[in-house]
Parts: structure tokens; sequence; C-alpha cells
């Protein structure tokens, strides 16, 4: 039960707040707002100059990743069935033959040039998809 | 933080709005809560200087949290626990706090008779009383102003100061044990 004490804390008089204090820290949050607009605007324009950089990398070998992709045509494919119809196991052994092939001839295409800019590109990819993905939570806890 | 019903309508909706990134109402809502936050924190805190500092480091920390935060919990007392941790991060720098469960020299069992705040002029006991809080330690300063200026529950309290909630009853028994003391030596 409340005694004489309770009632004397419940109404103690307080320090009055300082009249600017609200003002200082309206201009304090604009000021972290603006900085973190203009730290995400520079972290954009970095990403995107580096996804650029990673294409103008990759681009020029996409023909090689092309020409080592084995033959993936209508017929070959079809062959490829009715080998494994009469004889699976031949068939299954051809296929790892040509799978094993294709990474080999991609490992030696890989140079460094290439590791680096699929890095770059991977690493972009990744933020834009976090950066999109929290944007909607938030939106979407906001609105629940 | 006691607010009325109807403002509290309103302010669930700029709340709303600021967790979605609008920046008009959170500062909306920084000119609803400030005085009365600056308020509770004064209580506790050593200084104006350190009550401002802290005042401010709650709103920057308000900001960032908010879109993480699910808000079906009044404003008010979520303010309040954002300020309690501030002020611990600061005062850990300076000398930890110390909610320890130990008895202290100021700990007697309750008098049955009239306390001397029974006997004083209410002018004269808050004037008293104020300074008395003043002299409290740290820990039992920010319960008093936890549980009177704040207005929060003992429960509220515990969630606040990460503490158990009869540990909270005991350090605001022991903290009124302190002030009576306090009183009854400046009545005498």
């Amino acid at each position: 039960m409340p005694d004489r004490l309770d009632e004397l804390l419940a109404v103690m008089p307080a320090d009055p707040c300082p009249e600017d204090l609200t003002v200082r820290i309206q201009a304090r949050l604009t000021y972290m707002r603006w900085r973190s607009r203009r730290i995400r605007r520079v972290l954009h324009f970095m990403l995107v100059g580096v996804s650029v950089v990673g294409m103008w990398l990759i681009l020029p070998r996409v023909e090689t990743f092309l020409t080592a992709l084995p033959d993936l045509s209508l017929a070959a494919v079809e062959e490829w069935l009715n080998a494994l119809a009469r004889s699976p196991g031949e068939a299954l052994l051809n296929l790892s033959g040509v799978i094993i092939t294709w990474i080999s001839e991609l490992a030696s295409a890989l140079e460094i040039e290439i590791v680096l800019a699929l890095g770059i590109l991977t690493a972009s990819a990744l933020y834009g998809i976090i950066t999109l993905l929290s944007n909607g939570a938030s939106r979407k806890e906001a609105m629940a | 933080m006691s607010v009325s019903r109807g403002r509290e309508y309103d302010q669930d909706e700029l709340v709303l709005k600021a967790q979605a990134g609008d920046a008009g109402a959170f500062d909306r809502l920084v000119e609803i809560y400030t005085p009365r936050l600056y308020q509770v924190v004064r209580r506790f805190a050593s200084d104006r200087g350190e009550a401002e500092a802290i005042v401010q480091e709650t709103w920057l920390r308000a900001w960032r949290a908010l879109p993480r935060t699910v808000k079906d919990r009044p404003m008010g007392p979520w303010l309040v626990r954002i300020a309690v941790n501030v002020t611990r991060d600061i005062w850990r720098k300076k000398k930890p706090l110390d909610f320890a469960d130990t008895g202290g020299e100021e700990d007697f069992l309750q008098d049955e008779r009239p306390g001397p705040e029974e006997r004083m002029s209410q002018k004269e006991a808050l004037e008293s009383l104020v300074r008395g809080v003043e002299r409290l330690r740290p820990e039992y300063r920010m319960v008093i102003a936890l549980r009177y200026d704040a207005v929060l529950s003992y429960q509220e309290i515990a969630s606040a100061l990460n503490l158990p909630v009869n540990t909270v009853r005991t350090h605001l028994h022991r903290a009124k044990n302190t002030l009576r003391n306090w009183l009854e030596t400046n009545d005498a």
C-alpha cells in the first residue's frame, strides 16, 4: 500500500528540461541521417564502379567459357540417351569423361583476372541482395 | 512515462511512420518524449551535463534500433530502457554499477511509528527528499527514478535493469529506508 513517502516520491520536483535540448537532439539526428545517407551513397557508387570493373574483366573471356562448354545440341542429347538405353554403364562413363574434360578446360582458362572478377561480381550481387532483403524486412516490420 | 490513451493512439501512428523511415515523425516523437525522459534521467544522472548526454545518446540509439524493433510495447518504457543502457555504458567507464543484493548500514527494520515525512510540511519534505535522493547510491537513484519518475511497474524496472523482480523490490525498499533515515536526520 502506498505510504506518505510513496506519495512524496511521486510528486518530487524535477529539474526542467533545457529548452534547446530537443532542438539539439533533432540537429544531431539530422546530421546522423545525412552522414549515413552519404556513406550509403558512396558505398553504392563504389560497388557500381567495382561491378563495372568486374564485368570489364570477365566479358572478353566469356567466349573461352562458351567454347569450353560441351556440345548440348538436341541431337547430341538424343544420341547420348540412345547410348544410355543400349549400354548404361558405358554412357555414364562417357558422360563423366566429358564433364572432367570440361572442368579441366575451364580450370586452365581461369586466370587470376577471372577469379578476381568473379569474386567482385559475387560480392556485389550478395550486397545487393542483402540490402534489398533488409529494406524489405524493415518495411514489412514497420507495416505489421 | 505515462501518457493519456488518446495521445497514445496518435503516438502509435507516429511510431509506425518513424519505423518506416519518416524522419519528421521521429522528430515529433523527440519533441513529445524528451522533456519527460530528461526528468527521469536527470534524477539518476550525476549532473545536468551527464543527463543531457544520456538523453541525446538515447535518441540516437533509438533511431538506429527503431526499424528493427517490434513496436507492440509502449514507447516510454522502451526509451527508458535504452537510457538505462546508455547510462550503464557511461558509468561503466567511471565505476561499474553494483546491483548486488548486499545489505548496508542504511538497511534497518521499518519503524511502526509515524515517519518524519508525516511530521514535516509537504514543501519541506519534498525539498529534503530531493536532496536525499541526490545523495543515494547510483543504483538506488536509478530504481527510484524508474519507479516514481518514469512510473514503471516492478516488472518493467526488472526488465530494464536486467534484474529479478525481487531484487528490484529489495532495492526500492532499501532506498526508501535510506530516505526515511535521511528525512529523520534532517528533521532533527
